[in-house]
């Protein structure tokens, strides 16, 4: 249901966007705005038909009782996620990678202290090699350039 | 005699060291990726190729190639042993391959799938050459108006061949299109869905799109379930099936192929539905049908040949059209641009050290496959004890250094997490977001070639009709919705009289 009406929002967004901001242009010379404004006008149509199948099929769905746990797992590794991807060029590659590791198996109960830190390093000393040696790519060096 | 000579140059340049090591990585990270569970091809293609950035084009397309035909090889393995199927083609797989492990014929049954998949593999490499150059030709013939119905057209199968339902998969394709024109419009030049940050005039990346959506969703959906798997623990023997094994299969095998090939070519097919149907066909045909489900070999053969040959096949319309056929030719196309290559009907005739190369890659990609598989059973065993809480992280820390690479710059990353949290509700909401890859890379090649024919056509928008070929596109496009529409009445139908 609500994915029906944020695609019927979000299309309707993209159609006015596109008529007032880029243009449609003629149809002998069409502008930037014609193609997002025909893809948006799409998703409306569909969002429109997926709105009338939900609530015409509404009465045969019986919702489906799933864990909270499960839920709250999922929730903290994109938290991590976040904090990773927010870190990554001011700590660095490796630092951030180490606490993210780090976190992952620690909070996720998966290990104990000792096992989780030398995991923890052993994962990120082997990517950093692998990527920044062998790979040769450019990762961000962060605090170990002010350290160094 | 043109064609021989055509596959001697490409193995001349298949055999070169480089490309035999990076074939071999490829095959080898394939197998490891079907026998694990969790992580699919186009989530395995999509991390992996930001690593192929210091290799040559040819070399970079053998390894991505070799990672997705070997998965299919992979998948098979727990299908037989553990009755999880590694990869979602390998699910049928698991009826009769898993019975017959437990009547104690794992070895024939690992044997004749590797065989099988052998025999389909080699098969169809000598037909995605026919097939390729000889569409390729016809191709060539296309303008933009042929171009923008092909694309519809290939849009809407994988719509319509999408699990869920076709109108969700419709709007995961809208939604790539809009996707796709975010950044500077190149024949205007205006910005578009820029919003003011200088990040998006670029376009949003393939990349970090692809391992948002597959990647870091799949762990995310994966944190709720709990994967368990049951290690066979029994020693394999026999791995080579006797000739009675042989006889009762050779002709599955045959067939598999034949039918994997000529399904697997069609957009959105996928190498799914050719397993489903080469096993209902073997079922259907065998003198002992009851036989199925208890252990016949022919149900782990036919199954089996038709998922290689359908990802063989699968490279046809990236390979002459320039047109990919799913989300993982998808990603090899974006593998493709960002080596500098243009996929269309003229890429075998612009880079044939290219196309012969790859194509003669895989046909030593299957032989090393069937090498490889056979005696190295036991570790891939061994590999499925490696628990899930091992693996997820290092393919969250994959899919972030991998998107950052690619243009060193952590926008990406941030793109990267925003479509994994997008791809967890979209997988919890059943939206499938393999539509929405594909249109996010055909839209903008369909927009250009949308926008040529307009003023081709001085703004009529009958060129589309008159011309005999789109025309065509369009007839077959329109069939599928008005048979998905029916369908859908029946199934309701149905519903309604339960």
């Amino acid at each position: 249901m609500w994915s029906g009406l944020v695609c019927f929002g979000a299309g309707l967004f993209v159609c006015t966007f596109s008529y007032t901001r880029f243009g449609l242009g003629t149809i002998s010379n069409p502008g930037s705005g014609l193609f997002p404004f025909v893809a948006g006008s799409f998703l409306v149509v569909l969002s429109l038909l997926l709105l009338w199948e939900t609530l015409s099929f509404r009465r045969q769905k019986s919702e489906e009782a799933e864990g909270k746990h499960a839920y709250s797992r999922a929730t903290l590794v994109l938290i991590f996620l976040l904090f990773y991807v927010l870190l990554f060029e001011p700590l660095g590659f490796i630092f951030s990678t180490f606490l993210l590791v780090f976190f992952l198996f620690k909070v996720l109960n998966l290990y104990s202290l000792k096992r989780a830190i030398f995991w923890s390093i052993i994962i990120t000393g082997a990517f950093y090699f692998t990527f920044q040696y062998l790979l040769k790519s450019n990762l961000p060096a962060g605090l170990l350039k002010v350290i160094l | 005699m043109d064609t021989l000579h055509n596959i001697l140059f490409g193995f001349s340049i298949a055999l070169q060291p480089a490309n035999l090591l990076f074939c071999f990585i490829g095959v080898f990270l394939g197998t490891l990726v079907g026998v694990l569970p969790g992580i699919g091809p186009v989530a395995a293609l999509s991390l992996l190729l930001p690593t192929t950035h210091s290799l040559s084009p040819v070399t970079s397309i053998i390894m991505l190639a070799g990672i997705f035909y070997g998965t299919q090889y992979g998948g098979s393995t727990t299908s037989i042993l553990v009755n999880i199927p590694g990869e979602a083609s390998s699910v049928v797989t698991c009826f009769d391959g898993y019975a017959m492990c437990r009547k104690g014929r794992a070895g024939p049954a690992l044997g004749i799938s590797a065989f099988g998949s052998f025999i389909a593999g080699t098969l169809s490499v000598f037909g995605l050459v026919i097939f390729s150059s000889t569409l390729a030709n016809l191709a060539l013939k296309f303008g933009p108006p042929e171009y923008v119905s092909l694309m519809i057209l290939a849009l809407t199968m994988v719509s319509y061949l999408s699990r869920a339902s076709m109108i969700k998969a419709l709007i995961m394709a809208s939604w790539g299109l809009i996707l796709g024109s975010v950044g500077k419009d190149l024949i205007t030049g205006k910005d578009r869905f820029v919003f003011g940050i200088p990040f998006f005039l670029d376009g949003i990346h393939l990349i970090p799109l692809v391992m948002g959506l597959f990647g870091i969703s799949e762990v995310l959906s994966n944190m709720e379930i709990y994967i368990k798997r049951e290690i066979f623990d029994k020693r394999i023997e026999g791995l080579f099936p006797n000739k009675r094994d042989w006889k009762d299969s050779i002709g599955s095998i045959f067939r598999g192929s034949f039918i994997g090939f000529f399904l697997g070519a069609i957009p959105g097919v996928g190498a799914i539905i050719p397993s489903f149907v080469a096993y209902g066909i073997e079922k259907k045909i065998s003198k002992d049908p009851d036989q199925f489900g208890k252990g016949a070999i022919q149900g782990v053969a036919a199954p089996e040949a038709a998922n290689n040959a359908a990802a063989q096949a699968s490279f046809i319309p990236l390979f002459s059209l320039g047109i990919p056929s799913s989300a993982v030719m998808a990603v090899l196309m974006g593998a493709l641009m960002i080596h500098g290559l243009q996929p269309s009907p003229l890429m075998i005739q612009k880079n044939p050290d290219f196309f012969w190369g790859v194509v003669s890659s895989m046909y030593i990609g299957n032989v090393m496959l069937l090498i490889l598989n056979l005696p190295l059973i036991p570790i891939w065993v061994q590999i499925l004890r490696v628990p899930y809480s091992v693996l997820f992280p290092l393919i969250l820390i994959f899919s972030a250094v991998g998107s950052y690479s690619i243009r060193n710059n952590s926008g990406d990353l941030i793109v990267m997490i925003v479509f994994g949290f997008i791809g967890y509700l979209l997988r919890k909401l059943k939206f499938e977001p393999a539509p929405l890859i594909l249109a996010f890379v055909l839209g903008p090649l369909l927009e250009v070639a949308f926008r040529q024919s307009l003023t081709l056509s001085k703004g009529n928008l009958a060129i589309f009709l008159i011309r005999p070929i789109s025309l065509m596109f369009l007839i077959i496009t329109i069939l599928l919705l008005g048979s998905s529409i029916l369908l859908k009445k029946k199934i309701s139908m149905i519903n309604q009289e339960d």
